[in-house]
């Protein structure tokens, strides 16, 4: 009797984690399906790419062939990253900038929508403008703006983009992605600010908490997942991040070049085979270059995720 | 006694510091109305009125001038005809046509755009892709963090290796597995293309989903709910909030997107895509070349956005700031 | 707000469904009803510099003279389906098109190496009825360039146009800008550069000009950069504007003088070096204290010795003095602020504009413009011209592409001969036919026809009489046809056919096989220096930087060690 009655409760929960287990795979399966097809089947041929090499064909035949390169094109793609430490430098700056100044000022901005002060509904507006218009527009804007008008208001011989002195283009560049990255930050934040419980901060404006306070003790830990997303996000475009020089300068960046930019400019100039002195890389040395960055920016992206977690404020 | 001066002085900077604040959130709004206000006044220009008078307002008459709608520094035509507006929606139309492999049957997709077929893609483009891309890293990042199968951790580090992998040229073979599977250059395919649940937003519904309590499912649960529908009429809708502000952002960035469609949708061109093929150099007359007119093509794109966003932000952010969890 | 968007949705998704049927696969109401009864010609067109009308005229020309003719099985006549659209050469074997003309990025030898385009040598070498074939017509120097590894034809030259500058002539006659012949017709003008004799009116002799010969077209015109120099620092004094105009947008036009000067003053004998590696070449082996110019410190003299190049030390024929001095000479534009427009708002036919408009109300002269020969047919397109008459009711407008100097400083002494001007080829363009349909051999004959048809003699003199632009084949216009030109391009067109011009492509197997790295054209890498591993497109944009002319210069040779590789890969 009583063992019945235990196999009975035993078998529900089994069939419970059963059908827990079905209702997983049904949803799972198919978005995983396309993950498989759309991304590891396409990206597996890539990475062999990495290890061969287009070759001329050979007297009488026609065609380039694929070769086993070994590890040749990753012996030029290292070098390639040795040389790039001024667009290595570049990516930095922006990540500085985005980390530093970005992300800070809009949780700044964020919390003051939050908080309802003065005109805070027409600053959220303003903030997400430009995620409303497209880049291409607020580029080419943009640009007449810091040449033209620039040149014009203040009688210079040169624009703020078209200065000869670096530090003015790259201060130029660093404030245009700042001031146009606030949309989805701010979204994100406040969205996440009025996720959190109003009982939790009437408790602390009870305990005589001020505004700062409410700030450091409340709002920055409840959204401390939000947050070190952003963060981490960042960081993982440490590499990618174009700073919008294509849609700025076509593929004529020249200093200011980011890595993510030359990766980009890199593989529109579709070069197939190697000659000696050419400047750009192969497609197979791209492929084995973004391996490599790969290698490089996995721990430092997964190392940030714990260091947040782990140092965080909590929510306690 | 020192408390409460303590908090006084505290008031006063924290008063100072909102004011500070709030200046910043002026002059910010103050330069993004001002690059659009002078975007929509240069665009009533003619390119000779524009280049000598980059600050005033449109010149339509002067003295020296043979005929003062015609002449070249006259922007007669462009102010009171809004020729460059008329000229750009005139040549909105574009012809495109591509030529691909089946596996060994050759097919041929021609079309021809004019301005309301090319913002009718871009309405359907940024719909669906933006609703595709919202749900479905918000159902996975929710089975993710309720379902803790080893599977979910895999998932989990996929994510994040996906999102750091920089990948270079796997162009050519993503081009050829579309088209043997049909899916080339088709809406259907677009939208099976983008069902993709991995990125930045899976990890932010994620973090959400983690922060939700099981709390409710295990009392749904108790109460007899399926598994279909716990996800469905309580978490899901929990993160509606966030769900709809993923969808805005992709609807905005498919709108804005061109890149995606040189590569997969040859024969939809958007009105972005448009934009981008006047620059570069593809089928454009030359006429269109002048800095006025880029800039009124530019203007017409950001209008549809800009209404939509004016008509449904307080919607879109006022439900966002009624507060998560609570109901 | 959840109601309205999802209502949105509903209909935007039905919309797309029904989207797929009604509008996926409409074709263009400008194909003629009968298509399926005739064979079609697909073909693609770069379309910038010339545009495409050329083609739509000759394809009506072409389909009415084989309109009885049956290309494949059960159809009869021939339609050409005509894109303007940037050609992709890296994806023919996708592509949709027969025939594909081109400008400077199709690499023919690697195309026929990677067997993308189909061998032309029948076309090429068949012989027509006055014994003469295609092959016969093209310029021996343009002959290279279209081969592939096995020696066989795998495209047809399509057209040449030249880098460097164009002169003002209206206002150079207006302000007597001529160098006079002595001092008895001259007037002195005297600034920081030097000084020179200016003619004092339109009737005093001017000098012999670049080509040394007396009663040609270049008289008056500088011979030297030295004298270009002090004629720029007179213009600028009386103008207030930088004498030389160019695109802001696409500063790698600067390029285009760097080449142009580079080719006038190697001399078309030492610049056919650079891509043969034989010939005598005036290498820079150091730089000495001493200025090069008067008034200019930061330019100094070369070192130079004369070096035998061969296969060994090909690297050297781009160590040309001459290619230092067009350096120089960009950096010396932009320190002397010589350069006008160089804003980012102005466009290639913006800057045209301002050339136009030179002297018009209160529009400065711009006395040269940077750009390619065949800028005169953007700005009519672009309706330049048209407004200039609008502005000054005036309907000629009196420009001319420029002899370059050349020679460094002095002047050319006369002679009885002229010496022919030195060019160098940036079109770089060419037509050839997809291998992707060589299995479907009607339709490669209809479209080897088709570029027979093209490349017959009076094909070509259509084409020249409509655009202006010269092919490197021999033929020469009718009296009426170049009559029916504008003056700007007559000369263009006399200037062309009287010059040594450097066409890509050379019979060494060092330079077939590395003809990317060794290419000399304004976006090759030559022409695009590295600097502390910063790519720039042009000189200028390095000089702008911070680079000197110098750093540039040295930037952009080929070491001995590279040169090694290069010279093993053949």
């Amino acid at each position: 009797m009583i063992s019945k009655t235990k196999n009975s409760a035993e078998r529900k929960v089994m069939h419970k984690k059963t059908k827990r287990l079905i209702f997983y795979i049904a949803v799972v399966a198919l978005p995983v399906l396309q993950f498989v097809i759309f991304y590891l089947y396409v990206n597996f041929n890539s990475i062999i790419l990495a290890f061969q090499k287009y070759v001329p064909p050979a007297e009488g035949e026609v065609g380039f062939k694929k070769v086993f390169a070994n590890f040749d094109n990753f012996k030029v793609a290292f070098s390639t990253l040795v040389n790039g430490w001024n667009m290595i430098a570049n990516s930095l700056r922006m990540i500085a900038c985005e980390l530093f100044i970005g992300l800070p000022l809009a949780l700044l901005f964020s919390f003051y929508i939050y908080k309802k002060f003065l005109l805070s509904g027409l600053f959220k507006v303003m903030l997400f403008m430009p995620q409303i218009i497209s880049s291409i527009i607020f580029v080419m804007l943009f640009r007449y703006i810091a040449n033209d008008v620039y040149m014009e208001v203040f009688k210079t011989e040169w624009g703020l983009l078209s200065s000869p002195a670096f530090g003015t283009r790259m201060g130029t560049i660093l404030f245009y992605n700042v001031w146009i990255s606030f949309g989805i930050n701010v979204m994100m934040f406040t969205g996440a600010m009025t996720a959190i419980d109003e009982s939790v901060v009437e408790a602390s404006q009870l305990d005589g908490a001020n505004l700062a306070q409410e700030f450091i003790h409340v709002t920055l830990p409840m959204i401390w997942g939000t947050f070190s997303t952003f963060v981490v996000i960042s960081l993982a475009g440490l590499f990618t991040h174009q700073l919008n020089l294509f849609a700025f300068f076509s593929d004529g960046a020249a200093d200011l070049s980011s890595f993510g930019y030359y990766l980009y400019v890199a593989s529109t100039k579709k070069i197939l085979i190697e000659e000696p002195g050419l400047k750009w890389l192969t497609y197979s040395q791209l492929s084995a270059l973004g391996i490599i960055l790969t290698a490089i920016t996995l721990p430092i992206v997964l190392g940030t995720r714990k260091l947040m977690s782990t140092f965080g404020p909590s929510a306690e | 006694m020192k408390k409460v001066e303590n908090r006084k002085k505290s008031n006063v900077a924290e008063k100072i510091a909102v004011i500070i604040l709030g200046a910043l959130l002026i002059a910010y709004s103050l330069s993004i109305i001002l690059v659009l206000l002078w975007g929509l006044l240069s665009s009533l220009k003619s390119e000779n009125d524009f280049m000598n008078n980059l600050l005033g307002l449109p010149t339509i008459n002067n003295p020296e001038w043979f005929d003062r709608i015609n002449d070249p520094d006259s922007s007669y035509k462009t102010l009171f005809w809004l020729e460059n507006y008329v000229l750009v929606i005139r040549r909105f139309n574009f012809p495109a046509s591509t030529s691909f492999f089946v596996g060994n049957r050759e097919v041929t997709h021609t079309t021809e755009n004019n301005f309301f077929g090319m913002l009718f893609n871009s309405v359907v483009y940024a719909f669906g892709n933006g609703f595709v891309q919202a749900i479905i890293p918000a159902i996975m990042a929710y089975m993710c963090a309720k379902y803790r199968y080893k599977f979910s951790k895999v998932l989990y580090i996929t994510v994040i290796v996906v999102m750091t992998l920089p990948i270079v040229g796997a162009y050519p073979s993503e081009l050829t597995l579309l088209r043997n599977l049909g899916l080339y250059d088709t809406w259907y395919g677009n939208f099976i293309q983008r069902c993709s649940f991995t990125g930045m937003y899976f990890l932010v519904f994620y973090e959400f989903f983690k922060g939700v309590p099981d709390t409710y499912s295990e009392a749904a649960e108790i109460d007899g709910a399926s598994q279909f529908a716990v996800m469905f009429r309580i978490y899901i809708p929990l993160a509606s909030k966030i769900i709809g502000s993923v969808f805005l952002i992709r609807f905005i960035f498919f709108w804005n997107d061109f890149s995606s469609i040189e590569l997969y949708m040859p024969t939809h061109p958007t009105l972005a895509y448009f934009i981008y093929a006047l620059g570069a150099g593809k089928k454009i007359s030359s006429d269109m070349t002048t800095n006025p007119r880029k800039i009124a093509a530019c203007m017409i794109l950001a209008l549809p956005t800009l209404i939509l966003f004016l008509l449904l932000h307080n919607k879109v952010m006022g439900s966002m700031t009624l507060g998560g969890i609570k109901g | 707000m959840k109601k309205i968007l999802s209502g949105i949705l509903c209909a935007v998704l039905v919309l797309g469904i029904t989207a797929c049927g009604s509008l996926g696969n409409n074709s263009g109401p400008s194909v003629p009803a009968d298509l399926d009864t005739k064979t079609v010609i697909k073909v693609q067109n770069f379309p910038g510099g010339i545009g495409s009308n050329w083609l739509y005229k000759a394809a009506e020309r072409f389909q009415e003279q084989y309109k009885n003719e049956h290309f494949e099985d059960g159809k009869t006549g021939v339609y050409v389906d005509i894109t303007p659209e940037q050609p992709n050469s890296s994806t023919l074997s996708t592509s949709a098109y027969h025939i594909i003309f081109d400008e400077r990025y199709s690499n023919i030898y690697e195309l026929a190496q990677s067997g993308s385009i189909i061998k032309l040598d029948d076309l090429v070498t068949e012989k027509d009825t006055a014994g003469r074939s295609i092959e016969d017509c093209i310029y021996v120097a343009a002959r290279e360039g279209l081969k592939g590894a096995d020696g066989s034809y795998y495209a047809l030259p399509h057209y040449e146009w030249f880098p460097g500058l164009s002169y003002d002539k209206d206002n150079f006659d207006i302000n007597n800008w001529y160098i006079a012949k002595d001092t008895e017709n001259g007037r002195l003008i005297e600034n920081e550069y030097g000084s020179l004799y200016l003619v004092k009116s339109a009737s005093s002799d001017k000098s012999c000009g670049p080509d040394s010969k007396y009663g040609t077209d270049d008289d008056g015109l500088p011979s030297s950069l030295e004298e270009l120099l002090i004629l720029s620092g007179e213009i600028k004094k009386k103008t207030g504007t930088g004498p030389f105009t160019v695109t802001g947008s696409n500063l790698y036009y600067t390029n285009y003088l760097v080449e142009g000067l580079w080719a006038s003053l190697a001399g078309s004998e030492e610049l056919k070096a650079v891509y043969d590696f034989k010939g005598s070449v005036d290498v820079v082996t150091g730089f000495t204290d001493e200025n090069l110019f008067n008034g200019i410190d930061y330019i100094k003299k070369p070192v130079i010795t004369k070096t035998e190049i061969t296969d060994k030390n090909g690297n050297l024929a781009l160590k040309s003095a001459a290619r230092y001095y067009a350096t120089a000479f960009i950096e010396i534009l932009h320190k002397e602020g010589f350069f006008s427009d160089i804003a980012s708002s102005v466009s290639h036919t913006g800057a045209q504009k301002n050339f136009i408009n030179g002297g018009v109300r209160n529009n400065p002269v711009r006395a040269f413009l940077v750009d390619g020969s065949y800028w005169y047919n953007e700005s009519v397109d672009q309706g330049n011209f048209k407004d200039y008459t609008i502005m000054t009711g005036k309907t000629t407008r009196g420009v001319r592409f420029m002899a370059l100097p050349v020679t460094v400083t002095g002047a050319v002494a006369s002679s009885e001969t002229a010496t022919k001007p030195s060019l160098i080829d940036s079109g770089i363009a060419y037509a050839y036919i997809n291998a992707r349909y060589s299995d479907r051999t009607d339709i490669i004959n209809a479209c080897k026809t088709f570029l027979k048809f093209l490349y017959s003699d009076a094909e070509l003199k259509e084409f020249t009489a409509l655009t202006g632009v010269t092919r490197p084949l021999d033929y020469s216009l009718e009296d009426a046809q170049y009559n029916s030109l504008p003056e700007y391009q007559q000369k263009v067109y006399e200037f062309s056919r009287n010059s040594d011009i450097l066409y890509f492509g050379s019979v060494n197997p060092i330079f077939k096989n590395n003809q990317q790295t060794l290419k000399i054209h304004f976006s090759s890498q030559i022409m695009n220096p590295a600097i502390n591993n910063n790519q720039y497109k042009s000189y200028y944009e390095a000089i702008k930087a911070g680079a000197t002319s110098q750093g540039v210069f040295e930037a952009t040779v080929i070491t001995d060690d590279v040169w090694k590789n290069i010279a093993a890969n053949k």
